[in-house]
Formats: C-alpha cells, structure tokens, sequence
C-alpha cells in the first residue's frame, strides 16, 4: 500500500497538472487582493485580516475549487486509461482496491497541499494591502478553516474518480463538476444550500464572513458523500472488465 | 509436462456476441505457445481473461496449477495490445515505478532490463517522444523487469520494423532457452509463430479450432503421396521391404501417407498392383501451414 503511494507521488513529477493546479488556486488571493486594494482606494477603510483570510478562500470554495480539484482527480485517475497504463497496473501483486485507495490518499495530500498553499500567498498580499487587526490566533484559525475547505472539497473527488473511471476520460468528469458548481452557485442563496454537497464549501466560507457556523448536519452529508462515493469507487475496481 | 496455464470452458460474451467460446487452452512450462488468429478471433480477449483483466462470462482460468489471484501477478509478466507508458516519465523512470510496485528492491533489475530489450541508449528519453517500436520494447522490458515465469505477450511486434521483428524473436529464444521461460504469445501471422512456437492454437471466431505441437503440425501438414489400398498391412510390408521406404504413416479408412519417394507415385503404384493390391486413389498434398491455417479458418466460415 505504501508502495502504491510512493509511487502514485512519483508518477506525478514533471507532470503539468502540478503547475495548472497551482497557477489556479493563485488566482483567487491575487484576485482577492487586487479586490480589497481597490476597495481601499475607493472607501479609505482599513481592512483586517480576518475579512482578507476569508475572502481569499472564499473564491475559491464558491467558484473554482470544485473544478480545480475535480482537474487533479479526473487527471489522477483518467490518466490511467488515456496513457493506456490501467492494465499494467491491475496485473501486479497489489490488489486493485489499493492502488485506488493510494489514488485518493494521493488527492488529500494534493488537495491540502492546494489549500496550504492558498494560504501561504494569502499572507505576503495582506501584508502588501496593508490589512489590519493581525494575531496569532486569527492565523491559526484561518489555517483550519482553509484545511476545512480543503478537506471538503476533497469530499467531493471520489463522485469524480467513479465518473472518470466509468467513461475512462477526462470530459464527462469535468463536465459534471461543472454543472454541479453551478447549480451549487445557484442554490447558494437558498436554505437548501447547506444539505448540497457542492454548495456546502461556499455557503461554510460565506457563512464565516458573517460570523456563523455550519451546522454539523451539513459537515455529515459532506463525511457521508465521501465515503459512500469512496465505497462505490472500491466496488466499481473490484468488479470492471478492464477491456480497453 | 507441467501444465502452467489451463482454461476449461473460457467463454466471454459482449451483448450478444460470444467473443470467446468454451476455450480449453493447454500450455505446459516450458512451451512456447503461438496463440495464432485473425483480426478480431478473440485473441486479446483471451489473454486479457487470463490475466483477470475481465471476469468470465463462463469457464475458468488456472494458472500454475490454481486459481489465479493477484499473487500469480509475481509469476507473470505481460504485454497486452497497445503497450502504455506515463509520457511525463523517461524510460527508466517508467520502469523504476514498475519496479516499486512489484516490491522488487535492487534497482539493478532495471539496468538489467533495459540492456536485455536494448533500451539502454534510450533510458532517459521521455515516454512522449518514442516510436511504437520503442514504446513496445518498453512494454516488454516492463513485462520482463521481475523474472517471470510465464510471459503473455499479445501481438508482441507490433510496430517493429523487420529488423525489430527478429530482434525480439532471438530475444524471446533466448528466454526461453535461457531462462526457461514459458511464453504465451498471439499473433495473426503465421510466418512469425513458426519461427518461434513449439505449440500451436489456432483461434477462429472466439473458438478453439485446433491445439498442437509444432512438430506434428509441421508432421501432419508435410507433403506426402497418399494411397487408398486395399490392405494396408501387406502394403507397408512391401514399401519397407521391396522399396525401402520407411518414412509413412497409416491412417483410417485404408490409407497410407508416403513422405519421400514423392516423384516415384507410378512406379510405387506399378509394384503394389503387382503385389496384388488394390490402389483405389493416389494423391500428392501439398499443403503448407499458410494453406492450412486459411482453410481451418475459412472452413469454419462458410458453415457459420
Ligand atoms: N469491450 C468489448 N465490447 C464489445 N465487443 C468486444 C469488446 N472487446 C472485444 N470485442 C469483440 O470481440 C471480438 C474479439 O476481439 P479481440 O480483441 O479479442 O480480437 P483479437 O483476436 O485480439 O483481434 P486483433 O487481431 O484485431 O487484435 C471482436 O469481434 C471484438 O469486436
Ligand atoms: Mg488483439
């Protein structure tokens, strides 16, 4: 199993994916930045952290992220069968439900990577802007609620592996993701927001902008979609004719 | 003879077609099996049941005597239909993931493959850039990296040149006598499995048409005079005795294959009616494997 990951890591060096993952999830603290340094201008408030932190990760929990994280997983996964390599990998002394499941212990550790380092270029800009009200437990407290979204949005990557596998390609991955970003956008303004997996990162963000909480009914539809699409990815290995 | 992998009753249906019908293959250690077909016979399909890359609509597989599980996948090495590789990944990189994943520790085993397929000038070219040709040597040294004991190779030569073609046919010699490696390879061209096989399955429209060693197929398809007698016993005597001629088979129906004296059939013909017996057909076959191969394979059209 650990020779599945190691190795999992090691597939990805040199792979362009790493960079597209990266630029994306920069986009959203530089945008966020440039947003709050015009606001400056325009109103002469000063800002604080707490608002800047949030925000930052906001953009990505309600517009980007459910696509940039579902590209690294449909990549991870569809690559297999794109490369042609899935049958390589499924005649070697490791079960087939292992190499999945070093797969997704693969997208945690990317999906955390993403936000962490979200979280890292969110600092400098702060300090760039000039926010204000820094403390050390702000910090640590956004640290974790980046985690969260990290870890909510990595919730929602085994629906997209499952896809993936099941059309072995890339397209009808994403487009799912898609569609789910938007009517994830769209029900955002109603109370229905925080039952919906894919609204549920966005309504959590947009919900610490104003000083409150999910409830934890939402945290376990969220703990429930990953391991029952988790579940069906292993059963769905275990049972494919790998004809392709 | 050990039997290394065995099918009893193979059969694979997509909808409603049966791309594999009741296979019973036999391969024995030590064979070097031509597993010989044409386009769309069902050869990939087979293979990629044995290696439980499908599941069985019904019928099972055996390999090494048991049920295979993912163990058996420590035995086998395989190449199955267009070889992959991560093209973000050089050659040895590729094939040191291959390494890890089968548990193997001593990175020698690398080095050792690539000069074994002759890969080694090519090592740190990256998968994107390489040939068909390369990317199926790759394939091969992927398939070879931990020694197996049975290597499955599905059309291993595709897209090699001629000089490729025979390059990895001494390889596969080699292996075979070297290592005494079992190999287990489908191909659609004959020329190519007689270079090389030691036993024969033909395979036409999902069915097993016939299972052979390659000596007696070559016995079986030689040229030869064949007479129908009237008594068989008495005319071999007077072949052995008065003609000096030993080399021929009987068969049924009073028959009598001869496979040398071929341009005498008059005079042999002349001495056994003066010997008083009755020659009621002669007949020179002269079948080759190619003829035979397309006649096993269209016979079985025309009646389907
Ligand atoms: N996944 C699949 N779905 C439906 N039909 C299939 C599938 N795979 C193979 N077949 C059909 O089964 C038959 C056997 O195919 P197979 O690939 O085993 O042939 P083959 O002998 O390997 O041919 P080739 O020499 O072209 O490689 C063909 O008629 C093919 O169309
Ligand atoms: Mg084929």
């Amino acid at each position: 199993m650990l020779r599945a990951i190691q190795v999992e890591l090691k597939k990805l060096k040199k792979a362009p994916m790493i960079w597209i993952s990266f630029l994306g999830v920069s986009i959203s603290p530089i945008l966020n930045a440039l947003i709050f340094y015009y606001l400056k201008q325009l109103f002469k408030d000063s800002i604080t952290w707490e608002a800047f932190l949030i925000q930052s990760i906001s953009f990505i929990a309600v517009f980007i992220g459910i696509l940039l994280f579902s590209l690294t997983a449909t990549y991870v996964f569809g690559r297999e069968y794109t490369e042609n390599t899935i049958k390589t990998l499924f005649t070697i002394p490791l079960s087939r439900e292992s190499i999945i499941i070093a797969k997704l212990v693969i997208l945690l550790l990317w999906s955390l990577t993403l936000v962490l380092f979200a979280f890292l270029i969110t600092i400098p800009m702060g300090f760039i802007i000039r926010a204000s009200d820094l403390s050390l437990t702000l910090m640590i407290n956004s640290l974790i609620q980046y985690l969260i979204v990290g870890l909510m949005l990595y919730a929602l990557l085994p629906i997209v592996s499952l896809v993936t596998m099941l059309t072995r390609g890339y397209i009808p991955a994403m487009a799912l993701a898609g569609i789910m970003t938007m009517i994830g956008l769209i029900l955002l303004n109603s109370d229905f927001s925080i039952y919906f997996p894919w609204s549920i990162p966005g309504i959590y963000t947009i919900q610490l902008t104003q000083g409150e909480y999910l409830p934890s009914s939402s945290y376990m539809i969220m703990a429930g979609t990953f391991l029952i699409s988790s579940i069906a990815n292993l059963t769905y290995v275990r049972l494919a004719d790998i004809d392709k | 003879m050990e039997p290394i992998i065995r099918t009893y009753n193979l059969s694979k249906q997509y909808g409603t077609h049966l791309a594999v019908k009741n296979l019973n293959l036999n391969v024995n250690r030590g064979d070097i099996y031509g597993f010989l077909g044409r386009n769309g016979a069902g050869k990939s399909t087979t293979i990629r049941l044995i290696l439980s890359l499908i599941k069985p609509t019904s019928g099972y597989v055996e390999l090494f005597n048991e049920k295979p599980g993912i163990q058996s996948f420590a035995r086998i090495g395989s190449l199955v239909e267009t070889p992959g590789a991560y093209p973000n990944l050089s050659i040895k990189e590729n094939l040191e993931i291959q390494r890890q994943l089968l548990g193997i520790n001593s990175p020698i085993a690398v080095t050792e493959t690539l000069d074994l397929v002759n890969l080694t000038k090519d090592e740190d070219k990256k998968a994107s850039t390489l040939s068909t040709g390369t990317l199926q040597r790759l394939g091969l040294a992927r398939a070879l990296l931990h020694k197996p004991e049975i290597l499955i190779l599905d059309e291993p030569t595709n897209g090699l040149d001629p000089a490729g073609i025979k390059e990895i046919r001494l390889l596969l010699k080699r292996l075979s006598e070297d290592r005494k490696i079992t190999i287990f390879m489908s191909s659609h061209i004959l020329a190519e499995i007689q270079q090389l096989a030691t036993r024969i399955g033909i395979i036409h429209r999902g069915e097993l048409l016939e299972e052979i060693d390659y000596e007696e197929l070559k016995r079986k398809n030689r040229t030869y005079l064949e007479f129908k007698v009237s008594n068989p016993v008495r005319t071999t005597w007077i072949l052995e005795e008065k003609l000096q001629i030993k080399d021929y088979s009987v068969h049924e129906e009073n028959t009598i294959r001869i496979y040398s004296h071929l341009e005498n059939s008059s005079t042999i013909n002349r001495i056994l009616v003066t010997e008083n017996i009755d020659v009621s057909s002669i007949f020179l076959n002269e079948d080759n494997l190619e003829d035979h191969f397309l006649k096993l394979t269209s016979e079985v059209k025309n009646h389907a």
